[in-house]
């Protein structure tokens, strides 16, 4: 079986003449692999996901999913969004999760026995005709992935920072969660964060970024902890430190400040 | 003696009987409109009596017998009913054309490439400019008097609407499109319903402006409706009846924005996001 998600010299500006946002980004997501892209703000991140999920077209290299050229979005590739604005505010969870399903024309019955599954799915039971603003900033994240993973054909979940505008606490149980739903459905996910404990607490291979513009993969880490993982074991400090060393050197040497041997 | 300290000083008032609980806030009001209306009143009848010249400025009870002998004949229910007619045509008219063209012009930016400098060209005449014009190819009927009030009402709303698919979060937009949403899927499902706050903000300008307008063109060529009153009292010199023409457009604008306030509240709620429709 091939990739889920293969890019090849990947490249991405927005017009002739303006600055690379993106250069020459090779990379391989396994099938039901969770693959975390780290780097600092305006490293280009984002552009990746877009790239993939099809939002925008490469301007040169090639996107592959599941050994599929990309034409455009595409029901294969969730995407979970950053802030929580992509949820319909006229319409309550249970019908945001419903959304997918009504637009692919699935029968009443259907719909009600899947969205009570997927809002089970994420702990939301209880909170169904609530709108969006009547939910906190956890529960709407919450609704969204439902409403990804509601979707029958959703292979890849493409993830932007979905957890950058809810607290600390929230953020941990959210991480935990999100593990606990990944190893049980075993779709491929991409994960954008500069959260570095976040990135060791749920990647299986953390991909660091260089800091833009023209951004590319620096180093891949492979995270070999079991799961549920715990943020007070050596091996996680140790990787923590390791990313760490990474990035502080991507930054500094892009500063001036010449910090020598990037690679640890 | 810690018991004393902590009761309060003084003794919330407890929900009275009289009116059910639903009923409280709408008596509150109630109360504050009472009160503005009689301080209204006083003050009317004190400058009336300090002019000193009831032709010119009758008093209180003057205009009141007026109102009441205008409400006998039935004239003042025929004039209402006019105006308020016209207004529900052309406002009705105007603002499904408004919303129609601002989300177009929305959707396509073609069509708004090519009407923008149109919209912002009409938006800065006013409705009376054309009236000559208005009355000379459409006559002197309804059709002319209502064709000024769609004038008048589709530029908010059509502004408004236009303002409000720009304002849609582009994730809204690209969530549909990961869901395999096709373009009239989206429009009607995000697009629109995405737009519909704003085009009611439009809508209720709009209510206001064609009361100017509807006044306006009655004034200059109508034989019924309470511009027809206000500027038929001039020629009798008849400033009470005048008084109660003004006096019942106030009302009737006033009543029109509170019923489109409580449909907006009552119906469309859920399109405000939980920041309130302000209305």
């Amino acid at each position: 079986m091939g990739e889920a998600i293969e890019l090849h010299g990947l490249s991405f500006r927005y017009a002739e003449g303006s600055p690379w946002v993106v250069r020459d980004l090779d990379l391989a997501i396994r099938p039901g692999e969770f693959f975390v892209l780290l780097g600092p703000s305006g490293c280009g991140k984002t552009s990746v996901l877009n790239l993939i999920a099809g939002f925008e077209r490469p301007t040169r290299g090639e996107v592959r999913v599941s050994g599929q050229p990309v034409a455009g979005p595409g029901a294969d590739r969730a995407v979970i969004f950053q802030g929580d604005d992509s949820l319909y505010p006229w319409l309550t969870a249970a019908q945001n999760v419903e959304f997918p399903l009504k637009i692919r024309g699935m029968s009443r019955r259907e719909r009600q026995g899947l969205v009570a599954e997927h809002l089970r799915l994420v702990g939301l039971v209880g909170h169904e005709g609530k709108y969006p603003h009547q939910l906190s900033g956890g529960m709407r994240q919450r609704v969204q992935i439902a409403r990804a993973l509601v979707v029958p054909e959703t292979r890849i979940l493409l993830m932007d920072e979905p957890f950058v505008s809810v607290d600390a606490q929230t953020r941990a149980v959210l991480q935990g969660e999100l593990s606990d739903i990944w190893m049980r459905s075993r779709k491929a996910v991409l994960f954008i964060t500069h959260d570095i404990s976040e990135a060791v607490a749920l990647g299986d291979r953390v991909g660091v970024m260089t800091s833009g513009p023209g951004a590319s993969i620096r180093e891949i880490v492979g995270v070999s902890l079991d799961r549920p993982r715990r943020r007070s074991t050596p091996r996680f400090g140790e990787l923590y430190e390791h990313i760490w060393g990474l990035i502080s050197g991507t930054v500094a040497a892009d500063a001036g400040m010449g910090r020598g041997s990037t690679h640890a | 003696m810690r018991d004393d300290l902590l009761r309060p000083r003084w003794r919330v008032p407890r929900q009275t009987a009289i009116l059910p609980r639903t009923w409280m806030p709408i008596a509150v009001a109630a109360q504050t409109y009472v009160v503005a209306v009689i301080v209204f009143l006083v003050a009317w009848e004190v400058s009336s009596r300090a002019y000193g010249i009831p032709l010119l400025v009758p008093p209180v009870e003057v205009t009141f017998r007026k109102l009441v002998q205008l409400v006998k004949q039935g004239l003042l229910l025929r004039d209402i009913l006019w105006t308020t007619g016209r207004v529900a045509v052309g406002f009705f008219i105007g603002s499904v054309a408004g919303a129609t063209a601002g989300l177009a012009m929305g959707y396509w930016p073609i069509i708004r490439r090519m009407l923008e400098p149109y919209v912002n060209f009409f938006r800065f005449i006013p409705a009376l400019a054309w009236i000559s014009i208005v009355l000379l190819l459409l006559g002197t009927g309804e059709v002319a008097r209502i064709s000024i009030i769609v004038y008048t009402s589709v530029s908010a709303v059509l502004i408004n609407t236009l303002a409000g698919i720009v304002s849609i979060p582009p994730a809204q937009l690209r969530a549909a499109q990961t869901f395999g949403a096709n373009q009239s899927q989206i429009f009607s499902r995000v697009i629109f319903p995405g737009t519909v706050r704003y085009i009611l903000t439009g809508m209720r300008l709009a209510l206001g402006s064609a009361f100017m307008a509807v006044i306006s063109a009655e004034m200059l060529v109508a034989d019924q409706g309470l511009g027809f009153l206000v500027i038929n009292a001039r020629l009798w010199m008849a400033m009470d009846e005048a008084l109660v023409g003004v006096i019942f457009i106030g009302l009737l604008g006033l009543l029109a924005d509170r019923l489109f306030g409580y449909l907006v509240n009552r119906y469309a709620w859920r399109f405000y996001g939980g920041t309130g429709s302000e209305m």
